[in-house]
C-alpha cells in the first residue's frame, strides 16, 4: 500500500520547519507515528521557547482596539506567527477578531494553527464563516490542513463542512489523513446513500480504493460494515476496479479483515467477478494470503467462492504456486468446514491438474482428496 | 529578545526520534530545526518592533510590559 500517512506527516512537519517536503525526503521510511511524534514535540519546542512573546501578542487585543489588533495580525504578523499566537488568545477574542480578517489570510493561518490548542476558539467558530474558509482551502487542494481540523470541528460545522464539499473524491482524501476516527464515523452516519454511493463510485474511477480501505479500518464496525455492503452491492465496473487495486496494492489483509466481520461474503462476490479468475489476481490472493499468514480468514471465505473460483484458485497454485498447496495440505483437517467445498473444486479440475497439484501436496487430506478424485474421474477436465 | 542560540530543547520522546536517526540525517534534521526556530525568532523580532510602533503612543508602554521577559 503507498504510504501516504508518511507523506502527511512529511508535509505538515515541512510546514511545521519552514522548509520543502523535498528536504524531508530522507525520514521517509519513517512510520507515521514516529513522524507525528517529532512534529508535535518540535511544535511544542518552538512554542515553548518563544512562550513570553506569543502570549504578549495574545494579550495585546485585549489592550487595544480589536481594529489595531487585527490590522497587526494581517500586516505585522503574517499567517505563520498569527497561527501560532491563536491558541493563545482568550477564544471569544479571537473569534471577534477573526472577523475583521479576510477568508483569504484566515485560510493561510489555518496552515499554521495548531487544532487542538485552538479546540475553543473552534468550537465557537461561526459556521458560515467556517464554511467560506472550508472552501479556499479546498480550491488550494489543502486536504491535509483540512483533515487537522475535522479532528476537533464540532458536530455541527463537521456537517456544514461536509456538505460544502461536493466532490467525494475530496472527502475521501481528507477522510484518510484524519486521525480521529469517531468523526469520521460521525461523517459517514450523515452522509445520505447517494453521497455515500458517490464515494465508492470516486474511490473506483479515482483510484483511491488504498486510502478507502485504510480509512474503513480505522472507523467504528457499523460504519464500516454499512460502507462495505454498499461497496459489495455495485456494479460489476467498481468491482472490477476493486480487485484490480487489491491485486496491484496487496488489499487482500483488508479486505479478509473486513470479510470476516461482514454476514455477507465480500470475496464470495468479488469471486463471481471475471478479474478474479486472472492468474495474476489469484497469485496476489495466494501470496498475499502465505505472507501474512491469512489461512484462517482466507479459509472462512473458500466456501463462498463457488467450485469453479476455487478450482482456478488451485491450478493457479497447482502451476505457479506449489508451496500454498503444500501448506494448505497440511492445515486441511477433516471436520474442517471447507473441506467439500474444497472436494467439490477438485472434480472440476483436468486430470493433469490434479497430478501436479497432488505431487505439491504434503500427505494430507486435500493429497488424498486429489487421488481420489483421480481414481474415480480420471478423464475430467475443464 | 535575546539573542541566544538557536537550539531547540525538545521532549524526551522527540529527542529519542532525533537520536534514533543515522548521523548525517540526524545533523541535516537539527539543522533543519535550529533554522525553523531562527527564522522564527526573526519574525517575531521583526513583529514585535512593528506592532509597538503601531500602537497609539499612550498605549506604547502597556505594550512593551506585555513582552518583558521575551526571549
Amino acid at each position: 500500500m503507498r504510504n501516504l500517512a508518511t507523506q502527511a506527516e512529511l508535509v505538515k512537519l515541512a510546514r511545521i520547519l519552514q522548509t520543502e517536503t523535498g528536504e524531508l525526503e530522507h525520514l521517509d521510511y519513517l512510520e507515521a507515528e514516529r513522524l507525528r511524534t517529532l512534529r508535535e514535540g518540535i511544535t511544542e519546542a518552538l512554542f515553548e521557547k518563544f512562550r513570553p512573546t506569543f502570549t504578549g501578542f495574545a494579550r495585546l487585543s485585549s489592550i487595544v482596539p480589536l481594529a489595531m489588533s487585527a490590522r497587526i495580525a494581517e500586516r505585522v504578523l503574517g499567517p505563520l506567527l498569527a497561527g501560532r499566537i491563536a491558541g493563545e488568545m482568550p477564544p471569544d477574542k479571537a473569534i471577534d477578531m477573526a472577523g475583521r480578517l479576510s477568508d483569504d489570510f484566515l485560510a493561510d493561518t489555518c496552515l499554521h494553527i495548531d487544532p487542538v490548542r485552538a479546540k475553543p476558539i473552534i468550537a465557537g467558530f461561526p459556521v458560515d464563516r467556517a464554511i467560506a474558509i472550508t472552501r479556499v482551502l479546498l480550491a488550494r487542494g489543502e486536504t491535509i490542513t483540512m483533515s487537522r481540523f475535522v479532528d476537533v470541528l464540532p458536530e455541527h460545522t463537521l456537517f456544514a463542512a461536509t456538505d460544502a464539499i461536493e466532490n467525494e473524491s475530496d472527502l475521501l482524501e481528507i477522510g484518510f489523513f484524519v486521525e480521529n476516527s469517531a468523526q469520521l464515523d460521525r461523517v459517514i452516519e450523515h452522509l445520505n446513500s447517494d453521497r455515500r454511493e458517490a464515494i465508492v463510485a470516486a474511490a473506483a474511477s479515482e483510484q483511491l480504493w488504498p486510502e478507502v480501505l485504510a480509512t474503513l479500518l480505522r472507523i467504528g464496525q457499523d460504519a464500516r460494515l454499512a460502507m462495505a455492503e454498499l461497496a459489495m452491492a455495485q456494479d460489476a465496473a467498481i468491482l472490477d476496479s476493486l480487485i484490480r487495486a487489491a491485486a496491484q496494492d496487496d488489499l487482500w489483509p483488508a479486505l479478509l479483515q473486513i470479510a470476516d466481520e461482514m454476514p455477507s461474503s465480500v470475496i464470495g462476490t468479488l469471486a463471481r467477478e471475471p478479474a478474479f479468475a486472472d492468474a495474476g489476481v489469484i497469485r496476489s490472493v495466494i501470496d498475499s494470503v502465505i505472507a501474512n499468514d491469512l489461512w484462517a480468514r482466507f479459509r472462512n471465505q473458500t466456501p463462498a467462492m463457488g467450485a469453479e473460483r476455487l478450482a482456478r484458485v488451485l491450478e493457479v497454485a497447482a502451476n505457479e504456486r506449489k508451496p500454498f498447496l503444500w501448506e494448505l495440505d497440511r492445515r486441511l483437517k477433516a471436520d474442517d468446514a471447507d473441506r467439500a467445498a474444497l472436494a467439490e473444486a477438485v472434480e472440476r479440475l483436468s486430470g493433469e491438474t490434479r497430478q501436479r497439484a497432488q505431487a505439491a501436496c504434503d500427505k494430507g487430506l486435500l493429497a488424498d482428496t486429489l487421488a481420489a478424485a483421480g481414481s474415480s474421474n480420471p478423464g475430467s477436465s475443464r | 529578545m535575546n539573542r541566544d542560540d538557536d537550539r531547540l530543547p525538545l521532549d524526551s520522546r522527540t529527542q529519542a526520534v532525533v537520536d534514533g536517526l543515522p548521523p548525517d540525517e540526524r545533523e541535516h534534521l537539527q539543522a533543519l530545526i535550529r533554522k525553523a526556530a531562527r527564522h522564527q525568532r526573526t519574525l517575531l523580532e521583526t513583529a514585535l518592533d512593528e506592532a509597538v510602533g503601531m500602537v497609539p503612543s499612550p498605549l506604547r508602554k502597556r505594550v512593551q510590559k506585555l513582552f518583558l521577559g521575551s526571549s
